[in-house]
């Protein structure tokens, strides 16, 4: 069997133990008992089962005891079934208090239970709260009620027990002084006034200062504490060193402050500060720095000032300038250093400030001093230099640099060695040395190159002695001797450069020694004086060349300059041999000899220049000036010269009359303009005038304008050019009165406009003539044929059917009748073809001559045939533009026309041909006719001209000019030719149909 | 042709009227002529006679343009807008010979443009060339 099965089975086996015990005893008890209380002894295995091991055990009990003692102690005698009342009653009492205690011992086994689970929950808090209280940084105990300690951490214990177990201590007892203590007082609060209290206080008895909390409960108090000695210490000690720090800092010597990176504001300075700066300290917390710094020294403190912080450096030192209350400048050396913080960012910077400005004072005397023996040295025209033991150059002048050909920076610090060739330096070098080692001065010539030329120095050397007198390098003074070595040889070469220069410069000098009246000319002077090389010079032929107006002033310079001293500079004439003139310039000085009144003229040396080109091209300007001047003084137009005044914003104000000519009156009707302004002249001129002149002084540019001035009441056409761009600001206006011509043109365009008005009115009524015409054509056409139609016909009755009755005479003139009434309609029709012709809007298109042609030999056939006429076409015939109307009548003019002109009793014979010429078609008609002698070739064309009388040849002398008009209005030409065989040769030339022509 | 034809003679100015009346007679082609001297009384006689019927019917209409009244236009196009005379023979004679004239004649029905002559052989080979076309060959059809 299991284990659990036993566990579980153990009770009630027990159960039934305590019955079978029960019977057991009720057994031996049974003499004593008999009959009575057969149960009472099972009662207690009842309870014992129940209590010991729960309900079920004790209902076993109960069960087993009621059959087992039931039967044997009350049923045994009757049996169950007759059993007495009082039997039942025992049993009934039995199982009630079986019951009874079956419930009793069930709750008394469960919160016995549930005690116990408390218990352990309890002993787990308290394990847990002492774990907890174990961890905490803090030491910690706890007191009950009686002020006994429960609980110490061992950090309590560490600090407080000294060893000693506290457990059950009353506190006061354990701590002697605690209870009079301020911690004692806090405690005491704590409980009487249940709230938590805290105190920190330094304890004798332990020598310690502790921070305590106490926090009371209804157990009694709990206490975390901590000894803080230390940290007491480490504040104190700090306030010791900040109190030390501030000492120092406010009796330094030194000017300190503290210094914000932000604004650069002062968060704190020391009274030296103050001083030094000669500002209050109010003043100073509420200026920035770098409003008291020099604006030169600015940037060397506030370049590293910004990136210290950036926290780049921590620290820098600089030498500066403040700026004193009373406005000196105040040198300083400043040492910052940058304090961060706890997050190492840049907080603020110390700034220790040293009044520096003695130092600088006396450098600057040093630096006075120095420059004043650098310029002394640098005025020297002979190098100056100064070397250390070495070698070193520690000092040169401007001279030696030169020499050298470096600058000084370039040469300080250096030895000869850098700049010589080595032999040459080293001689150099040995030569300093001997003269250290000996401390005796020595003087060297040396050649020393110098832009590839020697140069020849001559060098005192002295040894440089310090204040104790010890030799600690060498002072050289050169003496540059080149020149004085050089000989004369050099210096003529020198004087004939001058020469050839100042022949270049067309200079002719000249060195006359009045003494002995002798003279040294340069070719120049030869040639300019036109005197030859070799020939004699002297006074004489000097002055001869001399124009002869010009010699008497000559002469007169000469003695004023030998009298008086003093330069001559004149200008005359010379006479060449060819007799030519030229104009000279003369330029000379005088040299004397002796002094005061002894002084006597020994020398005069000059230059001449020949100026002729240069007078001649001036005359040549005078001359031009003098023809502009004729000119402008001669022309009618007005001049002007204006200066231009304007205002300081160089705006146009005003302009003055400088220079007019006499047309200028005569154009403006101003008199006395010159010296005047225009604006005095015209009162209320016009802006734009100045503002275009002032314009053209400023941009000089020329203007042609033409403008009107109210105030003058005219009008000016200008032309306005600058002299110069600048000041004077000048203008040259040429101007003419163009009012009458303005006034011209505006009429002219009132005409204009006026003969527009008119040319529409004229089209108008021309327009309506037209109509009136074309009616009247319809009128003659109509209206006027009427009544010859009336004359024919009844002309042509009467002979027809009246002639018996009127007689042969009668009959004549009745024929006659008819034939001028027939005449008359021919000669209306050929009028209006005319006049049609000439109105009509003609639209060409491609006709083909070959059908026109025919068509009208169709149409005149019977008159072609009655005159027996042979008409010959050379087919085929162009094409041509034209109309097909216009065209017939063209050519039935001319076809009828050829037929018509015959001799009497000659066949009319014609020829119809054509050619292309210049483009066009050319339709020739050539007949055999009777002629055109030339001079009227171009008459017949014009309308009623005719050649013959109407009994010779009918017609009504309009055909031809139908021709021509035709041939014009189609664009061509129409004219006549004598024809090869006496005849006339009619030709139309018409526009030949191309392409587009076609329609 | 039992009886000679009867033609209409549209004309205003009698000078022109007789001369053409005398050319029809001398030419023997109508012995039947009427003349009408304005436009108005020519749609009015025209009308008549189309009502009249059959024996009314002229074998041919001369019609001048300029006419009193109403033109030989308006009488035209009268003639081409009414029932029974719109297929009677129109032949325009007159003495314009303006385009206009003729086309527009032309555009109205007229069935043939004649200018007058003025030689009056010409007017007399007109007449024939009329009669022999318009009134011989182009009787209209018999209604």
């Amino acid at each position: 069997m299991s284990g659990p099965a036993v566990s579980l089975l153990r009770p009630y086996a027990l159960a039934t133990l305590y019955v079978a015990a029960a019977f057991a005893v009720r057994l031996l008890a049974a003499p004593a008992l008999g009959e009575r209380s057969p149960l009472i002894v099972f009662t207690l295995a009842v309870l014992l089962a129940a209590a010991r091991h729960g309900v079920g055990p004790g209902l076993l009990a109960t069960l087993l005891s009621t059959f087992v003692g039931g039967w044997a102690f009350i049923g045994a005698p009757y049996g169950f079934t007759g059993l007495p009342l009082d039997a039942w009653a025992n049993v009934s009492v039995f199982l009630a208090s079986s019951a009874g205690i079956l419930v009793i011992a069930d709750r008394l086994r469960r919160s016995r239970e549930d005690a116990s689970r408390a218990i352990e929950a309890l002993r787990e808090e308290r394990a847990r709260l002492g774990g907890i209280l174990e961890s905490t940084t803090d030491s910690v105990f706890l007191l009950d009620r009686d002020w006994r300690f429960v609980f110490l951490n061992q950090r309590a214990k560490a600090q407080i027990a000294d060893g000693r177990d506290l457990l059950g201590q009353n506190v006061w007892e354990a701590f002697p002084g605690v209870a009079e203590s301020k911690f004692g007082q806090a405690f005491r609060a704590a409980v009487e006034q249940g709230r938590s209290t805290q105190v920190t206080a330094y304890y004798d008895f332990l020598q310690a200062w502790f921070e305590a909390h106490a926090f009371p409960s209804p157990e009694g108090l709990t206490v975390f504490f901590r000894d803080v000695t230390e940290a007491r210490r480490a504040v104190t000690a700090l306030a010791e060193s900040e109190a030390r720090v501030r000492a120092v800092f406010e009796n330094a010597s030194v000017g300190m402050a503290r210094v914000s990176f932000e604004g650069a504001r002062f968060l704190e300075v020391n009274d030296t500060l103050c001083e030094v700066l000669g500002r209050g300290r109010e003043e100073l917390l509420a200026t920035p720095w770098t409003a008291i710094t020099h604006p030169d020294d600015l940037d060397l403190d506030l370049v590293p000032f910004r990136r210290m912080a950036q926290g780049e450096i921590d620290r820098y030192a600089v030498e500066k300038r403040f700026i004193h209350a009373d406005g000196r400048h105040v040198w300083a050396r400043l040492s910052l250093s940058l304090v961060r913080d706890a997050a190492g960012r840049p907080d603020f910077e110390i700034c220790i400030v040293e009044d520096i400005s003695a130092r600088k004072a006396a450098e600057e005397e040093l630096r006075g001093a120095r420059d004043l023996l650098q310029s002394t040295m640098d005025g020297a025209l002979d190098p100056v230099f100064v070397k250390d033991r070495q070698g070193h150059f520690v000092f040169v002048n401007t001279r030696l640099s030169q020499l050298f050909g470096q600058p000084r920076e370039a040469i300080i610090g250096r030895t000869d060695a850098d700049f010589w060739p080595p032999e040459f330096a080293k001689r150099v070098m040995e030569a300093d040395r001997g003269v250290m080692e000996a401390g005796v001065p020595r003087a060297v010539e040396e050649a020393v190159p110098e832009n590839g030329e020697l140069r020849v120095l001559q060098s005192q050397i002295v040894p440089w002695r310090d204040a104790e007198g010890r030799v600690i390098g060498v002072i050289g003074f050169g003496r540059d001797i080149t020149e004085l070595k050089q000989n004369a040889a050099a210096l003529a070469a020198s004087e004939q450069r001058l020469t050839v220069a100042a022949e270049a410069a067309g200079f002719g000098t000249y060195d006359w020694d009045v003494l002995e009246d002798r003279h040294v000319w340069s070719p120049e002077t030869h040639r300019i004086f036109g005197l030859p090389r070799d020939g004699p010079v002297n006074m004489t032929t000097v002055r001869d060349r001399i124009h002869p107006d010009d010699r008497d002033r000559a002469d007169l310079e000469v003695a004023r300059a030998f009298a008086e001293g003093g330069d001559i500079a004149t200008e005359y004439r010379l006479m060449q041999p060819d007799g030519s003139v030229r104009h000279i310039v003369n330029r000379a000085r005088v040299t004397y000899s002796g002094k005061g009144d002894a002084r006597r003229p020994i020398r005069l040396i000059g230059a001449v220049r020949d100026a002729t080109e240069q007078r001649e091209a001036e005359a040549a300007i005078r001359e031009s000036e003098q023809r502009y001047r004729t000119l402008i003084e001669a022309i009618d137009a007005g001049f002007s010269l204006v200066e231009l005044r304007f205002d300081d914003a160089m705006r146009p104000l005003d302009y003055v009359f400088v220079e007019v000519n006499p047309a200028f009156e005569r154009q403006t009707g101003l008199v006395g303009a010159i010296g005047r302004t225009a604006r005095e002249l015209i009162p209320g001129l016009e802006k734009h005038w100045f503002e275009t002149y002032g314009q053209i002084a400023l941009t000089g540019k020329s203007i042609r304008f033409e403008n009107h001035s109210e105030a003058m009441g005219r009008w000016f056409d200008v032309h306005a050019v600058p002299v110069g761009n600048q000041a004077p600001y000048r203008v040259g206006i040429l101007f003419n009165d163009v009012t009458e011509r303005r006034r011209a043109e505006e009429e002219v365009r009132r005409l204009n406009r006026n003969l527009e008005a008119l040319v529409e009115e004229r089209t108008r009524r021309l327009e309506e003539t037209i109509a009136e015409l074309d009616a009247f054509a319809y009128t003659i056409s109509h209206d006027l044929r009427a009544p010859l139609r009336g004359i024919e016909g009844f002309a042509r009755i009467l002979n027809e059917d009246y002639a018996p009755e009127m007689g042969p005479e009668a009959q004549r003139y009745a024929r006659r009748i008819a034939a001028a009434a027939e005449r008359m309609d021919l000669l209306i029709q050929d009028l209006l073809a005319y006049s049609r012709l000439s109105r009509a809007d003609l639209e060409r298109k491609r006709v083909d001559l070959d059908a026109v042609v025919e068509g009208v030999l169709q149409d005149h056939r019977a008159v072609l045939d009655a005159a027996g006429a042979e008409v010959l076409v050379e087919r085929p015939l162009p094409a041509v533009l034209g109309t097909r109307a216009v065209l017939g009548q063209i050519v039935g003019n001319l076809i009828t026309n050829a037929a018509k002109f015959v001799a009497a009793g000659t066949a009319p014979r014609l020829r119809i041909y054509a050619e292309p010429r210049d483009g066009m078609q050319r339709l020739w008609v050539e007949d055999n006719g009777i002629g055109i002698e030339e001079e009227y070739r171009e008459r017949i064309f014009n309308v009623f001209e005719r050649l013959h009388g109407q009994e010779h040849y009918s017609g009504t002398g309009i055909g031809l000019a139908i021709v021509r008009k035709g041939a014009e209005r189609l664009g061509g030409r129409a004219g006549v030719e004598p024809g090869p065989d006496g005849g006339s040769r009619f030709w139309v030339d018409l526009p030949a149909a191309s392409a587009e022509g076609a329609a | 042709m039992s009886e000679t034809p009867d033609v209409v003679l549209v004309e205003d100015n009698p000078d022109d009227a007789d001369l053409i009346v005398h050319a029809f007679r001398k030419t023997h082609v109508a012995n039947r002529v009427e003349v009408i001297s304005d436009g108005e009384s020519a749609i009015r006689r025209l009308g008549e006679r189309a009502l009249a019927g059959d024996g009314q019917i002229p074998a041919l209409v001369l019609l001048d343009l300029k006419l009193p009244r109403r033109s030989g236009f308006e009488v035209l196009e009268w003639m081409r807008g009414d029932d029974r005379a719109k297929l009677w023979p129109v032949v325009v004679l007159t003495s314009s010979n303006q385009n206009g004239d003729i086309r527009r004649a032309y555009e109205l029905g007229a069935n043939s443009y004649l200018v007058k002559p003025v030689a009056s052989e010409a007017l007399l080979d007109l007449i024939r060339t009329l009669n022999r076309y318009w009134i011989v060959l182009n009787r209209p059809a018999e209604p």
